[in-house]
């Protein structure tokens, strides 16, 4: 009855709490305790189980690395970490800022629909990512627009400069 | 797994049991637990507790109507697939 304390099935138990550390606190409890009912469930048909009887009920359950992977694509919140970035994520850092300058508007809005259906960043840094490059997408043409207006400006000071004085004597050396 | 329930519910060990046996699915028992966890969550599997003849008492997995009704669409869906995968391959009506 008391198989779960078997040291190869707490080690075992154990193993699978620390890989699943960053699941929801509740998922987590369940599928541990799902799996500590599977093996003392699976153990109970078996009349004075030894422990290649043990091993074997836990080779059939396969390494608690793997559960923690499926549990993680199964899991409804998303990952607290991840090992490392993936095709999403640099392709949506690319988009944004290689592509925001060669298709401005369509290369933009790739980006951070890449970002958006990343699970790698928080809401805030998405919204972050937003809010810049749109700010950027509208102040640059605003600050190259403004360029003009006061280039232009300077040069119709110049002009109401009187025809004819450029062609009167006293301007000639 | 929602077809396994279909014929009526089951105690996991031998839910898990008789899907890791399925003939050409590579999968532990242990990773359908946390499919199991999610149906639940999502409404399509029900849980209860059942005494058993020998030892503790084991948790039970039954389907659900929404359960049902996922299968139900699953099933429909898989035999509109299958049945274009024949006419492609001319595979209709052959045995393996």
């Amino acid at each position: 009855m008391m198989t779960t304390h078997h040291p190869i099935v707490a080690e075992y138990l154990h193993r699978l709490h620390e890989e699943t550390a960053d699941l929801p606190v509740e998922e987590r409890a369940e599928l541990v305790s799902s799996i500590a009912e599977h093996i003392t469930t699976a153990l109970a048909e078996i009349t004075d189980p030894q422990e290649a009887d043990i091993q074997a009920v836990l080779d059939r359950l396969g390494p608690p690395a793997a559960i923690a992977t499926e549990a993680r694509r199964q899991s409804s919140g998303a990952p607290v970490t991840r090992t490392r970035p993936g095709a999403l994520e640099w392709g949506g850092v690319a988009m944004l800022g290689v592509g925001s300058y060669l298709l401005p508007i369509i290369g933009t809005a790739a980006g951070l629909v890449m970002i958006a259906l990343s699970p790698w960043w928080t809401a805030r840094q998405k919204l972050a990512a937003a809010a810049i490059s749109l700010t950027g997408l509208v102040l640059v043409p605003l600050v190259g627009m403004g360029l003009f207006l006061v280039s232009s400006s300077t040069y119709q000071e110049q002009s109401p400069v009187p025809i004819e004085s450029v062609f009167s004597p006293s301007h000639r050396p | 797994m929602l077809a396994l329930l279909s014929s009526g519910e089951r105690y996991g060990v031998e839910l898990v049991r008789a899907l890791a046996d399925v003939d050409g699915m590579e999968i532990t028992e242990g990773t359908l637990y946390p499919l199991l966890s999610r149906l639940r969550r999502d409404g399509q599997v029900t849980t209860s507790w059942q005494e058993s003849p020998s030892g503790p008492p084991r948790r039970y997995y039954g389907l659900s109507n929404v359960g049902r009704q996922a299968l139900h669409e699953f099933r429909d869906e898989w035999i509109r697939y299958r049945d274009a995968v024949d006419k492609l391959l001319g595979t209709a009506g052959a045995a393996s």
